[in-house]
């Protein structure tokens, strides 16, 4: 009948709106210089501004702005004028007014007003029922103060990721409620302002980082203008310049809401979509789907852990390791809807939860008999909802672990034998079966099976088009998105091959959004998993991991996304791994290689001495297998041949090009053409562990205004990355492939930086020395730039000095410097990020150096993928130990693992009491000394770990037994050796005598005797003296 | 205060008197008025049995307010599940006979258009003969 009261309802922004951007310094302090605002209502235009820091302008550029404001018909303000009357003031502020905050990087442009900042904190407040909740949502963001009075509300910014920031007013020091409101006990909740950043709202309706003239572009609204020198004093066409910026923002800003607005979903405002699975959940919501924990919140919490330590990410791995093979490069299309259509998973979704049932006899009657045609029919891949609970047996299974020394965990699809039972998909097991030829033997099966359907639902339309209705109830939705998108491209190819642009551009949104849609719904928002930063104190939860649940200390938790349903998730990945694992048998039935998989995409290497034609239609034969697991209306393989295996532009899918590949590790791969001077053309690469630096040169070299993210060329990386690249491949393709130099180009012989958004207080404070005696706005501050060196090696630098004697103790700096477009410029400021001392040049890496290594990099997962390996790699055999427990794996790693974050970008829960007193045992079995010297900690803390003190953190046990482990294993090489030289003396002596055998080894016959005898061990001299001999024998 | 600020100002007070309400968009269903300003929230089975309520227009809310005068009494225990759907019951009853009297000045006004020649541009949607 009616709505009851609610003093917490999410009201929306009205109609005003206040546009900025600002333009600042070219120095590292980015200080406000001046900035531009158009306030806006309904759409119209209210009124134009220019404000300016009357500190950071000169009196003859103070006159321009008086000269100019009129031209421009705006008014003049300075930038408090323009905080306190536009943004804060009580009465007509755009905060009070409901009215939304809109820029392009808002983050930057709002930490240019504030007069100061600090690090927000944990808010303890009192609920609904009187109870006292702390808040910790906002732990690790920045406050700003725009306003020197106390009684204005500050400014709090949380940097998610490198597009999107959480952004609203503190509360204000003012009571928002009458005296009388609050003797009723009501409340009228505080505004908290509503922030619309372009950046953010772009890249999830587009899946692409923009530039703000990018974005310009990619919307056809006014050209932002060129202009790169932002040191020059202030002129009109500087104003012209800064008035036209905000012009241009206001244009995007009307587009993308427009095309927001077509998707049709009113219940969630523009202002609260972040990423594109904001989209996604957002959809869903619109279809009336309520969220998994929501129907069924009391799911054994037992079986959600079992579950989730059967999640593995996406494989990527290389195979023929450094080498250039002749390749074909195919990928899966659509790969996540694909399989969440063969599974059937949006019964799921659309369910009130789901049951259980055990599923032992059958899934492993399932394992024995399935085989790779078997996997060819559609309706086998419906029976994959399993979970499976089994002791590995050498069965290839997906392990997360540190192989070797890498300092993070990677996932390797190796032989795994186990001590205990593990929880794994059945397609996994399905791919082991098919890999190895063996079933895996299980002990446990747990089917799953959605429950009824939930009431409710309703149809929308895609982007708000009557021709594309989907029916949750009736249509399979990633089966129905992906046919209108495929339809869509049809019509889109249609338009622009007739020349009808408007169409066409009309069309390409469509079918953009259709993709976002396919892509948002199928995978991430089922394994959206948040942590929070950690408080102070610590506190017990139940863990519940893959071999039960246990009591462990938690100071930070994950928080699950609304949708979160990890069943989907494990699902969803397994199957894609599955799927690479049929193509992987396939190419073995039919005598081929692969070079590299990733995911989705495999690279087949064509063996030597087979026939270029045949190899194109074996590789042909293996995309026509998968035809019949299309699930889509349009037919044809769901594993199609890319676009680079065919001449560039052509359209003639018929006629591949010559393609060859080099692979180094996981991620890092070239596929390239080779022209008629036998130079490589680069048609694909990998910027992975490229991408964190600042390009050295080239069209988005320091004093351009592209941003990092945004890659700009048809290969996907950028100019000077495809350099490295041909670099690699022209030495791989002479007798000389490890002999890759860079110090031939001069830009390359400049310090190599590293460009990082001071974002969060932690990274700010590295540039704490550096801000110490500056005034606040000459002061890095939050949201500037700042830029991370990379340190040599003390070794290194003695290796390369030979004038100056160094402390081997000597601690390896740290550096990091004020941003500048150019890195060489700030040489002089550049500090150790710790102790805040200068760091000086001789230590800072060149880019050469830093990229020396880059083509032999470790793929330690697999045997052979040693830094100096080529060729092909094998699986390891993994024996499990200890098992770790840990949260989710963030998106951060690689960044983590450069800037030396103590891999803290995984949530660790632990080891089990029994697993770390198993691994105390081992570590006790060696001698103290040895480990030592092996796991370079002191004899304190040995002590701690093996006085099994509980203090001693899982991180060190784990290190002293991997030292334990690796001289075991070293000590045993040596008892073999020792004991096949015994085996061997026995031998010669027979033959020849001990006499002649002593003679020839020159040793101590009578030493010798006792050796043979078994009384003395062989002492290193007679090892050192046997090998040279018996090489020779 | 110029033109923009004094817009400005209006429309923060109107946000405020939505905020304090705790309606997104308040309407009178007896007067359609949206305006916040002239708009009080209503209990519906009177305060002392529900704190359920419903945005009305002033006048109509002192209406509302008058007619449960004419109710009963009230009972020893305003909890009394009996007493609250009774009170309910009245309540609704006066509602509905507010929303009558609207349907009927509605009506009243919709066949005064007619017969002033208004209407001869739309047509009733067909119904499909099953």
């Amino acid at each position: 009948l009616a709505e009851r009261p609610r003093t917490d309802f999410p009201f929306e922004p009205w109609e005003w709106v206040l546009v900025f951007d600002t333009e600042t310094t070219a120095d590292s302090a980015q200080r406000l210089r001046i900035g531009t605002f158009q306030l806006r209502q309904a759409g119209a235009l209210r009124q134009k501004g220019i404000f300016f820091d009357p500190d950071a302008v000169t009196q003859s550029e103070w006159e321009v702005l008086i000269r100019e404001a009129p031209r421009h018909k705006c008014v003049l303000l300075t930038v408090r004028e323009f905080i306190e009357e536009k943004i804060l003031h009580d009465v007509y502020g755009i905060r009070v007014a409901g009215g939304t905050i809109v820029g392009f990087n808002l983050p930057f442009d709002l930490s240019r007003l504030a007069l100061k900042h600090a690090s927000a904190r944990a808010v303890t407040r009192q609920d609904a029922r009187g109870n006292r909740v702390t808040d910790r949502s906002m732990v690790g963001a920045f406050t700003f103060a725009l306003s020197p009075l106390s009684s204005r509300p500050r400014l709090r910014v949380q940097h998610i990721s490198r597009r999107f920031s959480f952004m609203n007013f503190t509360t204000p020091r003012k009571q928002s409620t009458g005296r009388s409101r609050r003797k009723k006990g009501k409340r009228v909740p505080h505004e908290r302002g509503y922030f619309l950043d372009l950046r953010t709202l772009a890249a999830a309706l587009t899946s692409t980082s923009h530039t703000l003239d990018s974005l310009a572009r990619f919307l056809g609204v006014s050209r932002k203008r060129k202009f790169t020198d932002f040191s020059r004093p202030i002129d009109p066409e500087f104003v012209d310049y800064a008035v036209h910026d905000t012009e241009v923002t206001w244009q995007c800003y009307v587009k993308l809401m427009a095309r927001y607005e077509r998707h049709g979903l009113s219940d969630t405002p523009a202002h609260r979509v972040y990423t594109e699975a904001s989209l996604g959940k957002a959809y869903l919501q619109a279809m009336g789907i309520r969220p998994w924990r929501q129907v069924q919140p009391d799911f054994d919490p037992a079986v959600i852990g079992a579950i989730m330590s059967s999640y593995f990410g996406g494989r990527s791995e290389v195979h023929r390791r450094r080498e250039i093979v002749r390749t074909i490069y195919c990928d899966f299309a659509s790969m996540y809807p694909t399989v969440c259509t063969l599974m059937g998973l949006w019964q799921f979704v659309i369910a009130n939860g789901m049951d259980t049932e055990d599923a032992t006899e059958r899934t492993q009657l399932f394992l024995d008999t399935i085989d790779v045609s078997t996997l060819g029919d559609p309706f086998v891949w419906r029976d994959l909802t399993v979970l499976v609970q089994l002791q590995a047996d050498a069965d290839i299974f997906p392990v997360r672990a540190r192989y070797g020394q890498e300092p993070t965990a990677t996932i390797g699809v190796n032989y795994l034998s186990a001590d205990r039972p593990l929880w794994f998909t059945l397609a996994d097991c399905v791919a082991s079966k098919i890999l190895t030829g063996k079933a895996p033997r299980i002990t446990q099966a747990i089917r799953f099976a959605p429950r009824s359907r939930q009431n409710g639902l309703c149809q929308i339309k895609i982007a708000g088009n009557d021709a594309y209705p989907i029916n949750p109830e009736k249509d399979d939705f990633y089966r129905r998105v992906i046919d209108l998108r495929r339809e869509v491209q049809d019509q889109f190819t249609e338009a622009d091959r007739t020349g009808d642009s408007e169409t066409a551009a009309r069309l390409d949104a469509e079918q953009l959004a259709l993709k976002i849609l396919a892509n948002a719904t199928s995978y991430g928002i089922f394994v959206e998993l948040n942590v929070d930063d950690p408080g102070d104190q610590e506190e017990v939860v139940t863990i519940q991991g893959a071999s039960g649940a246990y009591p462990f200390s938690v100071n930070k938790r994950e928080k699950p996304g609304s949708f979160f349903h990890p069943l989907l998730g494990t699902l969803i990945t397994g199957a894609a791994r599955l799927m690479l694992a049929i193509t992987e048998r396939l190419l073995t039935e039919r005598g081929l290689d692969w070079a590299f998989c990733d995911t989705d995409s495999m690279a087949f290497a064509m063996p030597e001495g087979m026939a270029v034609g045949d190899f194109e239609q074996r590789a042909r034969d293996i995309c026509d297998w998968f035809e019949p697991l299309n699930p889509y209306s349009k037919k044809g393989s769901i594993l199609r041949l890319e676009k680079q295996n065919f001449a560039e532009g052509s359209s003639d899918r018929q006629k591949i090009q010559p393609l060859y590949c080099f692979a180094v590790s996981a991620k890092r791969y070239v596929l390239f053409n080779v022209d008629a001077n036998g130079r490589p053309i680069v048609r694909k690469a990998s910027a992975h562990g490229l991408g964190h630096l600042i390009a050295p040169y080239g069209d988005d070299a320091p004093g351009g205004d592209d941003d990092p993210d945004e890659p700009e060329r048809d290969t996907g990386v950028r100019l000077w990355q495809e350099d490295v690249w041909n670099a690699i491949v022209a030495a791989a393709m002479t007798d000389r492939p490890r002999d890759v130099s860079f110090s031939r180009n001069g830009s390359f012989a400049k310090p190599a930086a590293s460009r990082y958004a001071a974002s969060t207080p932690e990274t700010l404070g590295w540039m704490k020395a550096y801000n110490k005696d500056l005034p606040y706005p000459q002061q890095v501050r939050p949201f500037n730039f700042l830029l991370w060196f990379h340190a040599k090696k003390p070794e290194d630098l003695q290796a390369a000095s030979d004038d100056r004697l160094w402390d081997p103790r000597e601690r390896r700096p740290k550096p990091v410097g004020p941003y500048s477009r150019d890195p060489s410029s700030v040489l002089d400021k550049v500090v150790d990020r710790e102790t805040g001392e200068p760091v000086a040049q001789e230590w800072l890496r060149s880019y050469a150096d830093v990229l020396r290594a880059y083509h032999v990099h470790a793929e330690a997962k697999f045997l052979g993928g040693r830094p100096g390996d080529s060729g092909p790699l094998s699986r390891r055999h993994v024996f499990v130990s200890a098992v770790e427990n840990i949260g989710k794996e963030a998106d951060s790693w690689e960044e983590d693992e450069l800037l030396g974050s103590d891999a803290d970008s995984v949530v660790s829960y632990g080891l089990s009491q029994a697993d770390r007193d198993r691994m105390i045992a081992t570590i006790r079995q060696v001698h103290k000394r040895k480990l030592k010297a092996g796991a370079k900690v002191g004899f304190a803390t040995i002590e701690r770990v093996l006085a099994s003190d509980t203090s001693a953190p899982d991180r060190m046990v784990r290190k002293l037994f991997d030292a334990a482990v690796d001289i075991q294993r070293e000590e045993q090489i040596e008892v073999q050796r020792e004991h096949d030289c015994v085996i061997w003396l026995r031998d010669q002596a027979e033959t020849i005598g001990v006499e002649r055998l002593a003679g020839t080894l020159e040793y101590d016959v009578a030493n010798l005797r006792k050796v043979i005898a078994g009384v003395r061990k062989p002492s290193a001299a007679l090892l050192k003296a046997i090998d040279p001999v018996r090489n020779l024998w | 205060m110029d033109d923009v600020e004094r817009d400005l100002a209006r429309a923060a007070r109107k946000r405020k008197q939505y905020l304090a309400r705790g309606f997104p968009d308040p309407i009178c269903p007896f007067s359609a008025t949206d305006d916040i300003l002239k708009l009080q929230r209503h209990h519906l089975a009177g305060k002392e049995y529900s704190d359920t309520i419903w945005p009305v227009r002033v006048d109509f809310h002192q209406e509302l307010t008058a007619m449960q005068r004419d109710h009963p009494l009230g009972g020893a225990d305003p909890r009394n599940p009996f007493e609250v759907i009774g009170r309910w019951c009245h309540n609704l009853a006066d509602f509905f006979e507010l929303l009558l009297r609207t349907f009927r000045i509605f009506g009243d006004f919709l066949i005064g258009l007619a017969r002033d020649g208004y209407g001869t541009e739309f047509s009733l949607p067909t119904v499909p003969v099953p």
